[in-house]
């Protein structure tokens, strides 16, 4: 299962683009995320990486993409919900952000979505298990809570190790 | 001119860099007293072909001082001057003023104009005063009938038809531009005006004309399929059409093999070329016994001694156009990032078959024979297809060492040291990056052998050496690796010295040192025994520089060198930077690659030769040699099934002249791995130098011995 990056563009006719985007939703435990779906690469099994030396516990390790090496992000490990467990279920998100490309491990992939931007609304100070600095905002589709995430952001930050720290 | 130019201008710059080069190279192998006419020649289209398209493309200071170098050419060439030593070195300094004047417009440096200007001075002092000095005796009897480049003894002019390139604006400006910068010798006109965009022009230039030049400035104006050159008196004047072409198409080249570079010009017209057999019935049979006897005379600029022959096999590059008929050397221009990205697909390929070849082994054959047979056909086609691949990357080290001869040359007049340069193996092909990579060390380790290796002539003599040095170049590929010595007949180094020196700078060493230690001194960062500083060598950087980058291409250098009788440097580096030989081991469940290159041995230790320091096993003995270890499982905290150190296997291996043993699980196999880099989108790991894709799919990742080296060296974790 394989989602284009150009996915739903040809489509989504006319006005209703004008002011919303495509989203690609997962779960992590009982939370649900949104992010751009044009960030989105592909959609693959998950596959027993290969682990790394002293990389935090939440790298996984890094896999073969059909010869690319790519890191593998387990969210669940490093926002600390769910359970991190790996059936034949599990999914990874393989992103492609500008110049890199990364994995990530959540529960399930939920379905694309179309979301107006004015329906997200900012989101307020909260401790959440995602700092705030990486979410966009909040939006409530047919009673279920979206939380938007910059998942360029968040990837490429210090805080998840994956840029060499002279580059982040 | 309409046309936009500036698309054009990173050809033109490849081509005259590789025309200053083949000019170089020319010029430093003519011998002044009985100078070749046919390398005057080469030397004198080499630098005519810069002019013509530095003119083409406007780069006016370019073409200038070609202009008057070709001016002076032109008279050596024709014997009306005696080439002269001063006139070389006027060549080369030429040539080093086109390179600046090149770079400046590539947008890299600047270029002074002054100095430009000098050298037209100069030159023109040479082509002006020479009159007088009577012509060069051997030269000129050899080279009056040399550049007729019409193709029948009667033809002393020849038609060009041409159609303007769609979309020309002011064609007849177009055109005067053009005659303005041809050469005035070609005595080019305008017969026929074309009338319309799509009507034929038609220019006329005499026999002294470069048709093969005139053609390439053509194909930035008009349409290339529609060029057509006819020696005016061998074809009605009016045809347009190919009958009357036929002819020149492969006939000559049939009738007559050898000289068929300059056939190539006639042969792209589009009609079907008759068979030789028809060729000799009709009409025009006359002609064909014609050329070839006169053909080593008449068809002048293309002879190609054996020096020029890339230069034109890229001058057909240039024209890109079909020449179905010529044989030899044809090449095209390839953007590196095609090869590369063909190598990456190669490298899936190999890896798609291997995992194929290992989910098939568990079927039956018999069952699926054919399923069999068509996979082993598929692993022979993926191994030949990943040679072939590799090997359009491989270039010729000609490429680094064509660099010499002027290097030595410069180097040993500023010295006043007389040497000669000898290069063996030029042939010898290695990876395109490690040609950019080697260059600059290589040359490093040339300079200090002609700095501090070769002595002063008149030392020579009294060593009873003749004074003339010898530096050899040889390069040979011996197992994986490519081998590069650089050896000199010189004086040798002085261990004496190099001891006294390395005392001096602190490091440490004795008296028992073996030779090869001893010479290893000279890598040392700050360390040289050069007695005084010269300009070119003795400020102690460079040799710490050449061994850390040779080191980079995963290379080394040894040093051979005995008193009195001379110094041998031995660079050795793998074969390509995509591929390494590696030893995959197993630390717990991971495999590890360690680059075979760093393995010394793999040994299982006995107790007794573990050792410990404060209660901790961290060293053996081997032969006499204490290692210190390392463990990876601790370096990367992984689970290791081989707790004890007699349980396990030993790696031992050296990096940067130091050893240590890698304790390991298991040896797994052997394996040519072909390197992936882990930064390009996660970050530098400690230890690991880089990844690759193992058979079975899975990525292994490939070991940084000199860091892990490094480690053992300074903070060794407690053992458990």
């Amino acid at each position: 299962m394989m989602v284009q990056e150009q996915a739903g563009q040809g489509n989504a006719a006319g006005s209703a683009r004008a002011d919303s985007d495509e989203y690609l939703t997962y779960t992590l435990g009982a939370e649900e995320y949104a992010i751009d779906i044009l960030k989105v690469q592909e959609i693959r099994g998950y596959e027993s990486p290969t682990t790394i030396a002293n990389a935090p516990a939440f790298l996984k390790g890094v896999i073969n993409l059909r010869g690319t090496i790519v890191p593998i992000v387990d969210l669940r490990i490093k926002f600390g919900v769910g359970n991190a467990d790996y059936t034949p279920f599990t999914v990874v998100i393989i992103l492609n952000l500008g110049a890199r490309v990364v994995g990530m491990v959540v529960d399930s992939v939920s379905d694309v979505t179309m979301l107006r931007q004015d329906s997200i609304r900012p989101a307020p100070e909260f401790s959440a298990s995602v700092d705030t600095r990486y979410i966009r905002g909040l939006c409530t589709l047919d009673d279920r809570m979206l939380i938007v995430v910059d998942i360029e952001r968040l990837m490429l930050s210090s805080e998840m190790a994956l840029v060499d720290e002279s580059l982040a | 001119m309409s046309v936009d130019l500036s698309q054009f201008y990173q050809i033109f710059f490849e081509e005259a860099q590789e025309h200053l080069d083949s000019m170089e190279a020319l010029l430093l192998d003519i011998d002044v007293e009985q100078p070749d006419p046919e390398q005057l020649n080469a030397i004198f289209r080499a630098a005519h072909s810069i002019k013509g398209s530095a003119g083409t493309f406007g780069f006016t200071d370019l073409a200038e001082v070609t202009h008057v170098l070709e001016n002076l050419l032109d008279r050596v060439r024709k014997g009306e001057l005696a080439l002269r030593p001063d006139m070389i070195d006027a060549f080369l300094d030429a040539g080093d003023v086109l390179k600046v004047l090149l770079g400046a417009h590539r947008g890299s440096g600047s270029a002074d104009p002054a100095e430009a200007k000098a050298l037209c001075q100069r030159l023109a002092t040479l082509t002006g005063d020479g009159t007088g000095g009577g012509p060069g005796a051997t030269a000129t009897a050899r080279n009056t009938d040399e550049p007729v480049p019409a193709l029948l003894p009667a033809a002393n002019w020849t038609d060009v038809s041409f159609v303007l390139e769609q979309g020309t604006q002011e064609p007849d400006a177009a055109i005067d531009n053009l005659l303005a910068e041809l050469d005035p010798g070609w005595q080019a006109s305008v017969v026929d005006r074309a009338a319309s965009p799509d009507a034929r022009w038609r220019l006329r230039v005499g026999a002294d004309a470069d048709l093969d030049l005139l053609r390439g400035m053509l194909e930035f104006l008009a349409r290339s399929d529609s060029i057509r050159v006819d020696p005016a008196n061998a074809s009605n004047s009016g045809s347009t059409d190919n009958d009357s072409f036929g002819f020149f198409d492969t006939t000559p080249v049939a009738a007559l093999p050898p000289p068929d570079d300059a056939w190539g010009l006639f042969e792209d017209t589009p009609a079907a070329p008759p068979s030789p057999a028809a060729a000799t019935d009709d009409s025009f049979g006359l002609f064909i016994d014609l050329p070839a006897p006169e053909a080593p005379v008449t068809v002048a600029p293309a002879p190609t001694p054996a020096p020029v022959e890339r230069r034109d096999a890229t001058r057909a590059d240039r024209r890109a156009t079909p020449r179905s008929g010529a044989s030899g050397e044809t090449s095209i221009r390839v953007d590196v990032d095609k090869v590369d990205q063909l190598i990456n697909l190669i490298g899936e390929l190999v890896i798609t078959q291997a995992m194929l070849a290992q989910s098939a082994s568990d079927i039956d054959p018999v069952k699926y024979a054919s399923l069999y047979n068509g996979l082993a056909q598929l692993e022979r086609n993926t191994r030949d297809m990943q040679e072939s691949v590799m090997s359009i990357r491989m270039m010729p080290i000609s490429m680094v060492f064509s660099r010499f001869p002027r290097v030595v040359r410069d180097l040993a007049q500023k010295l006043g040291k007389q040497i000669e340069l000898k290069t063996i193996g030029e042939g010898t092909e290695l990876d395109k990056g490690l040609i950019e990579r080697i260059s600059d060390p290589l040359t490093h380790l040339v300079r200090n052998s002609i700095d501090h290796g070769v002595e002063m002539p008149d030392d020579r003599i009294a060593k009873g050496k003749s004074a003339v040095g010898c530096i050899t170049l040889k390069a040979y590929h011996q197992g994986g690796n490519i081998v590069i010595e650089v050896s000199d007949d010189g004086a040798g180094l002085d261990r004496a010295r190099i001891l006294a020196k390395a005392r001096e700078k602190g490091i440490a060493v004795n008296d028992q040192m073996s030779d090869g230690e001893v010479w290893q001194l000279i890598f040392e960062p700050g360390f040289s025994t050069a007695e005084q500083v010269t300009e070119v060598s003795g400020r102690g950087v460079g040799m710490d520089v050449v061994k850390r980058n040779i080191g980079a291409m995963g290379g080394r250098v040894e040093i051979e060198s005995m008193k009195g009788i001379g110094t041998r440097m031995t660079v050795r580096l793998p074969l390509t930077l995509a591929i390494l030989d590696g030893m995959s081991v197993a630390a717990g469940k991971e495999t590890y690659i360690i680059p075979l290159g760093y393995v010394v041995e793999s040994l299982q230790v006995e107790r007794a030769m573990i050792r410990s320091i404060a209660g901790v096993e961290r060293l053996i003995q081997v032969r006499g040699e204490f290692l210190p270890v390392v463990a990876l499982y601790e370096v990367f905290g992984i689970a290791n099934t081989a707790l004890r150190l007699d349980q396990g296997i030993m790696v031992v291996v050296e990096a940067d002249g130091v050893k240590a043993a890698l304790f390991i699980d298991a040896l797994l196999g052997q394996h040519q791995v072909v390197i992936k880099s882990l930064e390009s989108n996660y970050r530098k790991v400690a230890g690991i130098s880089g990844a690759t894709i193992m058979g079975d799919g899975h990525v292994a990742l490939i070991l940084d011995v000199a860091a892990l080296v490094q480690m053992a060296r300074t903070a060794l974790p407690a053992a458990a």
